[in-house]
């Protein structure tokens, strides 16, 4: 990775996207990065009861400007708010994030970037003036909602339809993908009625210490789901679902069997409009209980666990090429404590945390070192500015492409923030202590990044304490 | 579980919750209070609301209609309980 230091050369990540999706490697892509679009996949699907609630909508709404982190010099993001201007100053100078910010007109902190900006004349006006026959919007993921903003924008998708989106993202579909491609599948099965669902729990009982998971076929990631950890637990849940369906009523789930893992992970890959695959990245993905807490990468995999990745990554992409999809692919995969590799997990066809650190990487993560994108929960009592981040992470804070160590070592190394606004989006919304920090450490192997971000807790914690 | 009358008391309702949380979060809890925070003081996570509606449709025997769930209503003790009370008395038959 010798471009490290410098911008990205005409084969970086956004390049490889655009040449994939729209055939031209400088087009201009409007980055529109609507998380959680699986709330909208998932309307009027059927649901586990309680799992449709978003306890943090104004935090997870304001992890949209992650995508300031893809724009290119020509490139433009939508974003919510302004950004922070030490923040935008502290990213402009690492040649972190180039394109040009258009802001919503009114950022209304319970709603997607996506219904803000269908609500703001005077941003759909701005939009529509970048018309020139190649610019793209280019949204996390398609739902009907980027579909009104791109025909309210006069600017094309660069993706297929919200249908094909929603279909290729259900978790039933990549079951029966998988089952039909004949890779390695956790056990399991695919329920379409409250009777089959009935009846996987009873071909899959869980048990003490063997558990089983079911999850909503578009369900949020790592919350439309259920962990059944004995017979008991199995029982209620058929029981609460009988009390609002009949036996042949619609259920959307999978049930799946719980592997006992050595590592998550998680790898990228581009379909292109002309149904080419182009794997990218495998990470390990870090998750508690099923919710992601962030990446680890390189992952440790031997050669050939990564070469099986890569031939998954091709047969699933040739699949969801004949089934319409081109763009973005993201994959969940397992290596089990047993040595399996089961390569699909789940699908996600559309960006997602890692897809935002690709061309960053590029510039900030050298071959030979190692990155730990993670989160830090704060308790803030007020908003915070990155001046007072930056002070108090001082030499911790990675803030020069090309390092600074007496060792005369001129790797960068430290903390990289990566999402600022959402350190103080709960706070401003409605005063509420509970803020969030997105950010990649930098070191030089697994125990360097993770003291890096044990020691930016700290000081992190002592900066919300102060009044 | 209902009183004789055919509502639910506070405390049936808080022990009842009680009792559910201590499954769900599989550890002892302090005594719950009205202002107990269930996510900031009790570490209650979005993935477990699932697990704690089954727990408490199970032993008190309502059916929480999920359109009507918000996120204010997992609040805090007082703001569930209250809820609870609430889908409870609903259930009843009137006299």
């Amino acid at each position: 990775m010798a471009a490290a230091h410098h911008p990205a050369p005409a084969g970086g990540f956004t390049a490889r996207l655009k040449t994939a999706l729209v055939g031209d490697p400088t087009a201009r892509f409007v980055y529109l990065n609507n998380f959680e679009v699986e709330r909208v996949w998932g309307q009027g699907e059927p649901r586990l009861p309680g799992t449709g609630l978003s306890f943090s909508s104004a935090t997870v709404n304001r992890i949209e400007e992650v995508g300031v982190l893809l724009a290119d010099e020509h490139d433009a993001v939508v974003l919510k708010d302004a950004v922070d201007p030490g923040y935008a100053a502290y990213l402009r100078a690492l040649g972190a994030a180039e394109g040009r910010h258009l802001t919503v007109d009114r950022n209304d902190p319970g709603r997607s970037v996506t219904l803000d900006a269908l609500d703001s004349p005077r941003l759909l006006a701005a939009l529509r003036e970048l018309a020139d026959g190649r610019t793209h919007l280019m949204p996390l993921g398609i739902s009907a909602d980027e579909e009104r903003l791109a025909e309210a924008a006069g600017l094309p998708l660069a993706g297929p339809s919200a249908a094909i989106c929603k279909q290729v993202n259900g978790k039933v579909f990549s079951r029966e993908l998988i089952d039909a491609a004949g890779l390695t599948q956790v056990p399991g099965t695919v329920c379409r009625t409250l009777a089959e669902l009935r009846a996987a729990l009873a071909e899959h009982p869980p048990a003490p210490g063997s558990p089983v998971v079911v999850k909503e076929s578009l369900g949020v990631s790592g919350r439309g789901m259920v962990v059944l950890e004995d017979a008991q637990r199995a029982e209620r849940l058929l029981r609460m679902l009988a009390r609002r369906t009949a036996e042949d009523g619609p259920v959307q789930v999978v049930v799946e069997r719980w592997i006992d893992k050595r590592a998550d992970l998680n790898y990228q890959f581009v379909v292109g409009r002309d149904g080419t695959v182009g794997f990218e990245t495998v990470k390990t993905a870090l998750t508690e209980n099923g919710v992601h807490r962030g990446h680890l990468f390189p992952p440790a995999l031997r050669p050939e666990q990564v070469e099986e990745l890569r031939g998954a990554a091709e047969v699933i992409g040739k699949e969801l090429a004949a089934a319409g999809y081109f763009g973005l692919v993201g994959v969940d995969a397992l290596l089990a404590a047993d040595d399996t590799l089961y390569p699909c997990l789940e699908i996600n066809a559309r960006f997602n945390m890692a897809t935002y650190q690709n061309r960053i990487a590029e510039r900030l993560v050298p071959a030979g070192s190692c990155a730990l994108a993670t989160t830090f929960d704060l308790k803030p009592g007020r908003p915070y500015s990155f001046d007072e981040l930056r002070a108090a992470l001082g030499g911790l804070l990675l803030d020069r492409a090309d390092g600074d160590r007496a060792d005369g070592d001129r790797e960068p190394r430290g903390v990289l923030i990566n999402n600022f606004a959402t350190l103080n989006a709960t706070v401003l919304a409605d005063g509420k202590p509970y803020g969030r920090l997105y950010a990649i450490c930098v070191g030089d192997d697994e125990a360097d990044v993770r003291r890096t971000r044990d020691r930016a807790q700290t000081l992190l914690t002592e900066m919300v304490a102060t009044p | 579980m209902a009183n004789t009358d055919g509502t639910a008391t506070d405390s049936t309702t808080v022990a009842a919750l009680q009792a559910a949380l201590t499954e769900v979060l599989k550890k002892d809890l302090p005594e719950l209070t009205p202002e107990t925070r269930l996510f900031g003081d009790l570490a209650l996570d979005s993935t477990s609301v699932i697990e704690l509606l089954m727990a408490l449709e199970d032993t008190l025997g309502l059916v929480v209609d999920p359109d009507e769930l918000t996120p204010d209503v997992f609040e805090t003790v007082g703001a569930l309980t209250a809820y609870i009370d609430g889908c409870l008395d609903a259930a009843e038959p009137a006299h």
